[in-house]
């Protein structure tokens, strides 16, 4: 039997796929604002749980959290290069555990901080900083030989 | 696929779906997308409690499904709706996003009857033409399964088959 998708396809007074995405990027744009302000708190979540210190195993998952949020909801937006710097930290979480890397962690939140506002910062400047956070990623987390 | 899909229509007004993911602003933004891609019956779900509420009480086409903010137990949840055989809603299209994609969580989509693992961002079309793509396969869902060798991880998402 027919699942309510395949009746869908063809079916009267339909769009196609072009149509939808237009529609999509206006309903998407609506959103935009909110979604700022919600990676804005994201962001304010993740300095005051790392201001702590090395985390619990509850706020290291929390940290994780706050941090997929960011990769998830920024590249919706156009915030790449946020959503990259967001993935990279949640690696850098994976990779570190059980041990925390301070200085690691300070240059991912001020590097996700400066790309909430990319239109600051020059899309090459952007790729750097993702460089730079790769690096200090994969040095505070060498990967045994 | 694009070529294709572009000169397809569809009318999503009577489909149903369930989204189920832990961030609100995250379920916005779906349901901004979807109501642009024409559906109009959403659940709207920040915990699985109320997605399983939603696929135990109403016929559902399509899932849509966060795993990250629940752990095992939406894995757990997918093979659940899978196990009800006599179910309406056992056969239904179930598509993994994720913002954190690692092999195990592929693997163990794969395990629970997941359809497809998106990678989170996605774009609109992306996400549309595997809906899509779903629409057009309903039904053969064991046929479609390939083996892990052929997984890929390019492109917009992480396509399971």
């Amino acid at each position: 039997m027919a699942g309510g998708l395949s009746r869908a396809l063809n079916a009267p007074g339909g769009m196609t796929l072009a149509q939808a995405c237009e529609l999509a990027a206006v309903n998407v744009a609506f959103v935009r604002e909110k979604a700022i302000v919600a990676m804005d708190d994201a962001l304010l979540d993740l300095a005051r749980l790392c201001a702590v210190g090395p985390p619990t195993l509850e706020h290291r998952r929390e940290l994780h959290a706050l941090s997929c949020t960011i990769a998830g909801v920024g590249g919706m937006f156009e915030l790449e290069a946020l959503s990259k710097a967001a993935h990279c930290f949640c690696s850098l979480l994976d990779e570190t555990e059980p041990n925390w890397d301070g200085d690691a962690v300070a240059v991912h939140l001020a590097a996700m901080r400066i790309l909430l506002a990319p239109e600051q910062t020059p899309a090459a400047a952007q790729e750097s900083l993702l460089e730079g956070l790769a690096k200090v990623r994969r040095r505070s987390a060498p990967r045994p030989d | 696929m694009s070529s294709l899909k572009a000169e397809l229509t569809f009318n999503f007004s009577n489909a149903s779906v369930v989204m189920i993911d832990a961030s609100p602003i995250f379920i916005e933004v779906l349901t901004g997308i979807l109501s642009g891609c024409g559906f109009r019956k959403m659940f709207r779900c920040t915990d699985l409690r109320s997605g399983a509420d939603a696929v135990k009480t109403h016929s559902v086409d399509l899932v849509l499904i966060d795993p990250y903010g629940f752990g095992e137990a939406a894995y757990n949840f997918v093979s659940w709706m899978r196990s009800e055989r006599r179910g309406p809603n056992a056969a239904v299209p179930v598509i993994m996003l994720t913002a954190y994609t690692y092999v195990r969580l592929i693997t163990t989509a794969r395990q629970c009857g997941a359809d497809y693992v998106i990678s989170k961002p996605f774009s609109t079309q992306g996400l549309l033409e595997r809906i899509l793509y779903v629409a057009e396969s309903e039904g053969r869902r064991g046929e479609l399964i390939a083996p892990p060798e052929v997984v890929s991880s390019t492109g917009s998402g992480v396509e399971m088959f």
